[in-house]
C-alpha cells in the first residue's frame, strides 16, 4: 500500500498541522516549502497524493505542476489544489487536466483524512496510476 | 458699400459722357476751322481764276465797249453768246464764268436746271451792290438761281471808267466743298461712334463693377452666415486692434451686438487691467508668424467662467507689415469638465481595483493562519474531556468560524461592487434550486424546509455567478431566523415590466424602522446578540448585487413574529433566444 502524501505550503504551521493530522491517522508525509522542495521530493523519487498550496512565493502551485509535467514528474501522482476562496485563478488555465481536485482552506481535519483516504484508495487500486 | 459704389458708377457714366460730348466739340471745332481753310482755299482760287478770265480778255484786246447791244473786247471780238472764254477758264481752273453786259448774264457756263446756259438772266445780291452800287470787286459767297458759290466778280469798264459790265468766277459750294463734306461726315461719324463706344464701355464697366459687387457681397453675406453657424466665438482686428469682424458667438461671449464692436478695441470692452493683459497678448502674436494657440480662462456675458483655447494668427499686407490678426476661441470646458470626470473615475477604478487585491491578499492572508487552527482545534478537542477546557475550546472555534465568515464576506462585497458583470439570460429557478442545495447544512440545522415555487421557465437577466450568491445569502439568512422547524417559500412572478422575486421566512419579522437599515453594511436587527455567526453583511451584498442588475430590493414584515419578506426585482429575459439560454445550471458555484 501506498500511503505517501506530501504537503507543498509555504506557511510552516499549515505544514505542521497537516503532518499532525497524518499522523494521527497513520498516514506517510513528505513535507516540503516551495516548489522546488516538492520537485526534489518527487526526483528522490516520491509518489502520491499531493497537497498542493496555490498562492507560494517564488514558484507558486500552477508553476510548480507545470515543472512536473514538463519533467516527467507528474505521472503516478495525484495533485490536490489548496485553494482560499476568490484566490485569482488566471494561470490555471490549461493545468486543471493535472488537478484531481481542489480543497478550501481552512479545512477541518475530518475533512483532509476523508478526502486523502479517497484518493489513497483511487491511487492504490485501478492500474492506471501503478507502474 | 452699395451706396459708395453707386456714387462712383454715376461719376464714372458722367465722366465717360462728359469726355465723349468733349470729343464730339473738338471734332466740331476742328471740322470748322478745315471748313473755314477750305473756303479761304476757295476764294484764293477764285482769286487766280478771276486773273484767268482777265487774261484771257487780254489776249482778246484791251478795251471794252458795248456797240449795237453787243459786249466788245478788243476791236471785234464780240463776248455776247459766246461761250468759249467761259468754258476755256472751267477747263483751265475748273471755275465757272459769267461775263455780264450790264447786269444781265450774256456768255456763261452757268447752267440751269434744265441744262440750258443762263444767259439772260440777272445779277443780284450783294455782288450787285458791290458792283454797281459801289463801282468794287466782290469776293465772297453768293446764290447764283439760288445755289450757294464762291464767287469773285470784277467790274468791267469801257474806257472812259464806266461800269459797262461785270466778269464772274466762281464754284458751287456743294461741288468745291463735297470732299470736305465726305471726310467731315466721315470724321462725324467716327467721333460719334467712338463716343458710344466710349460710353458703352464705362456703362457696361459699371455693369460688371456692379455684377462683382453683387458677387462679392453676397460672397460677404455667405462668409457671415458661415462664421455665424460656427458655434465657437470667431474674430479679427485690425493692425490697430480694432474688431473689424466677428461671428455670433463672439457677439454672445462679449454681449455686445456687432454694430456696437465692430471699431471698438479692448480697451472698449473690458476692465483695463485685464484689456492690457489681451493686447500685450495681441502684440506679441502680431510679431510672430504662425498659429499661436493658448489656453485661458475667460468670462462671458451671462457671467459664466468657460476653459477655452485661442487661437490666433497674425496677417500681413503684400508688403509683409502686420495688418490685424483673426482669432477663434474654443470652448474647451466640457472637455476639461469630461478629463476631469474620466481621471477622476480612472482614480475610482484604481482604487476598487487595489481594494479588491488588498482583499485578496487579506483574505488568502488570513486563510492561511486560519487553516492550522481548524485543522488542530478538532484534534485538541477529541483529545479532551475536562467540560471547562471543551467550552474553551468551542469558543476558539466559534471565533475561528467569525473571522473566516468575516474573509468570506468582505471579498464577496469587494469583487461584487468592483465592475458590473456581464448580464446574461439565467432560468432563475434552477439558480435558486441550487443555492438551496448549498445551504442545505443551514437549513437542517434548524429543522428549516425550503419551498421553491419560482416559475420553472422563468428567464432573468443576470450573472448566474452573482445571483447564486444573492439565493445563498438571502436563504442563510432566512435559515437563521425562521421558526425552528419552519418554512421558507421562494416565489416568483412577472410584475410592471420586471420579474418580482420573493424569499418569505415564518419567523421573528421586523421592526418597521429596521426594514430599510437591514441592506446597511453591518447592520444587526438585534446588537444586543451575540450571534458569532454573522457579519452584518448578506443583505449588503444582495442589495449591491441587484443594483448591479437595475434592480430593486427591499424587506417587508408584517410586524414582530409574523416573518419577513425580502422582495427584489430583476429584469426579464423574455425575448433572449432559446440558444442564449443554458440549459443545465452547470456551475453555478463560486
Amino acid at each position: 500500500m501506498n500511503n505517501r502524501i506530501m504537503i507543498v505550503d509555504d506557511n510552516e504551521y499549515v505544514r505542521a498541522s497537516v503532518e499532525i493530522i497524518c499522523s494521527s491517522a497513520q498516514l506517510d508525509l513528505a513535507t516540503a516549502a516551495s516548489g522546488p522542495e516538492c520537485l526534489k521530493h518527487l526526483e528522490s523519487g516520491f509518489k502520491g497524493i499531493i497537497l498542493m498550496d496555490i498562492m507560494m512565493p517564488g514558484m507558486d502551485g500552477w508553476d510548480t505542476i507545470r515543472a512536473m509535467v514538463d519533467r516527467g514528474l507528474y505521472d503516478g501522482n495525484i495533485v490536490v489544489m489548496l485553494t482560499g476562496m476568490g484566490e485569482p485563478d488566471g494561470k490555471m488555465e490549461g493545468l486543471q487536466e493535472y488537478v484531481s481536485d481542489y480543497m478550501t482552506k481552512p479545512f477541518g481535519p475530518d475533512q483532509l483524512i476523508e478526502s486523502l483516504e479517497y484518493y489513497l484508495t483511487l491511487l492504490n487500486t485501478p492500474v492506471d496510476y501503478e507502474r | 458699400m452699395r451706396i459708395h459704389t453707386s456714387k462712383i458708377s454715376v461719376v464714372v457714366l458722367f465722366s465717360a459722357v462728359s469726355i465723349a460730348l468733349v470729343m464730339m466739340a473738338a471734332s466740331h471745332l476742328m471740322l470748322g476751322q478745315i471748313r473755314e481753310e477750305a473756303v479761304r482755299q476757295a476764294s484764293r482760287q477764285q482769286e487766280s481764276s478771276m486773273s484767268a478770265l482777265w487774261e484771257q480778255m487780254a489776249r482778246r484786246g484791251r478795251n471794252f465797249r458795248i456797240e449795237e447791244g453787243k459786249l466788245y473786247v478788243g476791236d471785234y471780238y464780240v463776248l455776247n453768246d459766246n461761250s468759249e472764254i467761259p468754258d476755256r477758264i472751267f477747263a483751265i481752273t475748273g471755275s465757272r464764268a459769267t461775263i455780264f453786259m450790264g447786269d444781265i448774264r450774256v456768255a456763261t457756263n452757268i447752267m440751269r436746271s434744265d441744262g440750258t446756259r443762263a444767259i439772260g438772266t440777272k445779277m443780284i445780291g450783294p455782288a450787285y451792290q458791290a458792283i454797281f452800287g459801289e463801282g468794287t470787286s466782290y469776293r465772297g459767297e453768293a446764290d447764283i438761281l439760288g445755289i450757294p458759290y464762291f464767287t469773285a466778280y470784277d467790274p468791267v469798264r469801257d474806257m472812259h471808267g464806266k461800269i459797262i459790265g461785270a466778269l464772274f468766277v466762281g464754284v458751287k459750294q456743294s461741288e468745291y466743298l463735297a470732299s470736305y463734306d465726305r471726310i467731315n461726315l466721315k470724321i462725324r461719324a467716327i467721333s460719334v461712334l467712338l463716343a458710344a463706344i466710349f460710353v458703352l464701355m464705362a456703362a457696361l464697366l459699371i455693369q460688371v463693377r456692379k455684377k462683382s459687387e453683387i458677387a462679392a457681397q453676397q460672397q460677404l453675406a455667405f462668409q457671415q452666415l458661415l462664421l455665424d453657424t460656427i458655434p465657437s466665438p470667431i474674430f479679427s482686428k485690425d493692425a490697430r486692434g480694432r474688431y473689424n469682424l466677428c461671428n455670433k458667438a463672439f457677439q454672445e461671449y462679449v454681449g455686445v451686438p456687432s454694430e456696437e464692436l465692430l471699431g471698438k478695441t479692448v480697451f472698449d470692452l473690458w476692465p483695463r487691467e485685464l484689456a492690457e493683459q489681451y493686447q500685450r497678448m495681441d502684440q506679441v502674436i502680431m510679431e510672430s508668424s504662425g498659429t499661436q494657440i493658448y489656453e485661458s480662462q475667460v468670462k462671458y456675458a451671462d457671467g459664466t467662467l468657460h476653459d477655452v483655447l485661442f487661437h490666433k494668427a497674425a496677417f500681413r499686407d503684400e508688403k509683409g507689415t502686420p495688418a490685424g490678426l483673426v482669432g477663434v476661441i474654443l470652448d474647451i470646458t466640457e472637455r476639461k469638465e469630461a478629463e476631469m470626470e474620466n481621471s477622476r473615475l480612472a482614480a475610482q477604478m484604481h482604487q476598487s481595483r487595489m481594494v479588491e487585491s488588498l482583499m485578496i491578499q487579506l483574505n488568502h492572508d488570513l486563510n492561511t493562519p486560519l487553516t492550522p487552527l481548524f485543522a488542530l482545534l478538532p484534534m485538541i478537542e477529541k483529545q479532551v474531556d475536562d467540560p471547562g477546557l471543551r467550552r474553551m475550546l468551542e469558543i476558539c472555534q466559534q471565533c475561528a468560524n467569525q473571522i473566516k465568515g468575516l474573509a468570506e464576506k468582505s471579498l464577496d462585497l469587494v469583487r461584487i461592487s468592483s465592475g458590473r458583470p456581464q448580464l446574461i439570460p439565467v432560468k432563475l429557478a434552477c439558480t435558486a434550486e441550487f443555492a438551496c442545495g448549498e445551504v442545505a447544512a443551514s437549513l437542517a440545522l434548524r429543522g428549516v424546509t425550503c419551498h421553491n415555487d419560482i416559475p420553472a421557465d422563468l428567464w432573468v437577466l443576470g450573472s448566474a455567478e452573482q445571483l447564486s450568491l444573492l439565493f445563498r445569502n438571502l436563504l442563510t439568512n432566512a435559515a437563521r431566523y425562521a421558526r425552528a422547524n419552519g418554512h421558507i417559500v421562494l416565489g416568483a412572478a412577472p410584475k410592471d415590466g420586471m420579474v418580482q422575486v420573493c424569499v418569505q421566512d415564518d419567523g421573528e419579522g421586523l421592526d418597521q424602522e429596521h426594514l430599510a437599515l437591514v441592506f446597511n453594511e453591518f447592520f444587526k436587527a438585534d446588537p444586543a446578540r451575540q450571534d458569532v455567526n454573522t457579519q452584518g453583511l448578506g443583505l449588503a451584498i444582495c442589495k449591491r448585487i441587484i443594483a448591479n442588475h437595475d434592480g430593486r430590493i427591499w424587506a417587508e414584515s408584517p410586524g414582530k413574529g409574523q416573518g419577513t419578506t425580502i422582495f427584489f426585482t430583476l429584469n426579464p429575459a423574455g425575448d433572449a433566444p432559446e440558444e442564449a439560454k443554458p440549459d443545465h445550471p452547470g456551475s453555478y458555484g463560486i
